[in-house]
């Protein structure tokens, strides 16, 4: 009787296994098809250390960067319903639906030295953002802002709205409530968004690649003026010069770092429950 | 402590709607709000605390709040659903909003600590709300609510969410807590039994207005109209016509059987009367009474009514009656029992 009555869940989950064995696969022929010598020696090159490491400062930025410009909109999206607000909720998901070189190409159009803003700060700062540090964040943070305003909305949602009430009784304004009531229990929302927009914003390709493909930034390890790749251009221009061998044993080394970085950051959000 | 005036009031909220709510609730009163779900209770309460946009004008002591945002209101406001700050412990709850009073921190931990005191929370002080008791947790909330010494106290259905012996003790609790602070307060029920326990006076909310407001036992037993009548448990409301009204006791002929009622009466040929169920005595022969009404019927059904018994006879016209359960064993009562109905001429009211 009792397996007559799990026999749906057996089946779903043999063919949730099937998805689950299709994510694994990849990633993990990946990882074991280098030795540890190879991954050391490809550890080794300066250019591959600077993507990786460039790839991981750049999209830290950007969450910070996306929970700054993106924690507001959530909560307004969270607490008042106007007038063209589904419109607003479509502009906030459209990039997922963007392809991520044409929001690259959209970026530079506007951004690029000669165009609109880029022209704007180019002209008034000296400031470009094509092939700089500034540039990658601009694309890594088109691509991932949809996460961060959604998961932060979703915090803000859990907050019970009569709370915000209570203690607007109770003589505090609306940005002290936000401040002390709304902002500290909406946390776990605003962290999953930061830490979705920060693992989007490591693995974008396409948008980097039109906006940055060698980026000139400055390495605060180091404390000097570099120019490197960010990690998947570097393991897209690898692969397209020398082949599967030597871009494979790169992307083995992000995929190391981003699959530990994801761990500890998953661990410590958990923690916080 | 002041007194709330509420002159045409009306506020449109999605399907909601408060009309033209006037009400003076008295400088101290122990105001009740009563109605059924929907009726605008809720938004009333929250539109005196400044969360809706309304027209007409609200004012609290002399002061015209219509257009003050919530903050500055000084109200204490118990919300329905448990509105405790989850992140804070209980004792940094009561002490929030202090912080926005121009008091010293020494004057902030007295009162505090007088709070908790009143409030029977000592113990509590470092606990979360979320490791609370249903009856605490309303505690909390109304030591929070009162603790900045408001010159209003609004509580929404503070009880409907506790259990039948937690929100008899928390009853008596709220208003001992209550009555040490002199605070003009707003209590929201469905509830009537609150309602006639709790109120000073008592407001009747139906479908976004105030039909009624009077004290207990004016809204018991001379509600307005028949929809009031039927929603305070005036089981029995019947139609007929008056014969004679002399010397302040008025007879209404309802289907060939004469009812002595003592009310006022405005000259109308027709009246609707109504009758508590609780206040008609069930006999099993005519026996003499006080009451002027006797009146012979069959039991046409009986029906459980919480611990007591609902009783339903014909006697020309229906009548409903409720009784104890023992009452019912001891007349022997089943269906197609004759019995006698007797009930007090005061007891009918004219609507």
């Amino acid at each position: 009787m009792r397996i007559r009555t799990e026999k749906t869940f057996i089946i779903f989950s043999i063919i949730g296994f099937i998805l689950l064995v299709f994510i694994i696969l990849p990633l993990a022929k990946i990882i074991f098809s280098h030795d540890l010598p190879t991954l050391a020696d490809t550890l080794a090159m300066p250019d591959v250390r600077d993507a990786i490491w460039l790839s991981i400062y750049a999209s830290l930025l950007t969450a910070v960067v996306a929970c700054i410009l993106g924690t507001p909109l959530a909560y307004v999206l969270a607490r008042k319903n106007f007038k063209g607000k589904s419109l607003v909720e479509a502009i906030v998901d459209l990039p997922l639906a963007v392809p991520h070189t044409v929001a690259g190409i959209g970026l530079l159009m506007v951004f690029g030295r000669q165009q609109m803003i880029g022209e704007l700060f180019y002209d008034n700062f000296d400031f470009r953002f094509f092939g700089t540090l500034s540039g990658v964040i601009l694309a890594m943070l088109f691509v991932s802002s949809p996460f961060m305003v959604n998961s932060a909305r979703e915090g803000f949602e859990s907050v019970n709205q009569r709370m915000e009430y209570a203690a607007r009784t109770l003589g505090a304004s609306q940005f002290e409530v936000f401040r002390r009531i709304s902002l500290p229990l909406a946390r776990r929302g605003i962290i999953t968004g930061m830490i979705l927009t920060w693992a989007r914003s490591i693995s974008e390709f396409g948008a980097v690649y039109i906006l940055a493909y060698f980026v000139s930034y400055w390495d605060i390890l180091s404390m000097e003026p570099n120019i490197a790749m960010t990690a998947p251009v570097l393991i897209a221009d690898q692969f397209l010069q020398y082949g599967l061998e030597r871009s494979s044993a790169i992307a083995a080394l992000l995929l190391l770092v981003c699959l530990s970085l994801f761990a500890i950051l998953r661990y410590l959000s958990g923690r916080q429950k | 402590m002041s007194q709330i005036t509420l002159n045409e009031v009306s506020c449109t909220l999605g399907k909601f709607e408060l009309i033209n709510i006037n009400a003076i609730i008295n400088s101290g009163e122990f105001f009740v709000l009563l109605g059924p779900t929907g009726a605008g209770k809720t938004i009333l309460l929250e539109a005196i605390a400044g969360f809706h946009t309304i027209t007409g004008s609200i004012m609290i002591g002399d002061k015209d709040v219509t257009d003050l945002v919530p903050e500055k209101r000084n109200i204490g406001f118990g919300f329905q659903d448990y509105t405790l700050f989850p992140h804070l412990t209980v004792e940094e709850n009561i002490r929030f909003g202090l912080k926005y009073r121009n008091i010293s921190s020494e004057q902030a931990d007295q009162r505090v600590r007088e709070l908790i005191s009143i409030s029977k929370l000592e113990g509590f002080e470092q606990r979360k709300p979320d490791t609370l008791s249903g009856g605490e947790r309303q505690r909390v909330t109304l030591a929070r609510a009162l603790v900045i010494q408001p010159e209003v106290l609004l509580l929404d259905e503070p009880l409907s969410a506790l259990d039948e012996q937690t929100k008899e003790v928390l009853r008596d609790e709220i208003h001992r807590i209550i009555s040490t602070f002199d605070v003009t307060t707003i209590y929201v029920t469905h509830d009537q039994t609150e309602a006639a326990m709790l109120g000073d006076r008592v407001g009747i909310m139906m479908n976004g207005r105030m039909i009624q407001v009077g004290t207990p036992s004016e809204i018991f037993y001379q509600p307005v109209n028949e929809e009031v009548a039927a929603f305070v448990g005036m089981e029995n409301i019947l139609e007929g016509t008056v014969t004679s009204s002399e010397e302040g006791i008025t007879a209404v002929n309802i289907n060939g059987s004469t009812l002595y009622v003592i009310d006022t009466y405005n000259m109308q040929k027709t009246v609707r009367v109504c009758l508590r169920p609780e206040d008609i005595i069930l006999s099993q022969t005519p026996v003499q009474t006080s009451a002027r009404n006797l009146i012979e019927g069959t039991v046409t059904r009986l029906s459980p009514y919480g611990t007591l018994i609902r009783v339903q006879i014909d006697c020309g016209y229906p009548l409903t009656v409720i009784i104890s359960r023992r009452s019912m064993e001891d007349l022997h009562l089943e269906v197609g029992s004759v019995v006698y109905a007797s009930f007090k001429a005061s007891a009918v009211h004219i609507l």
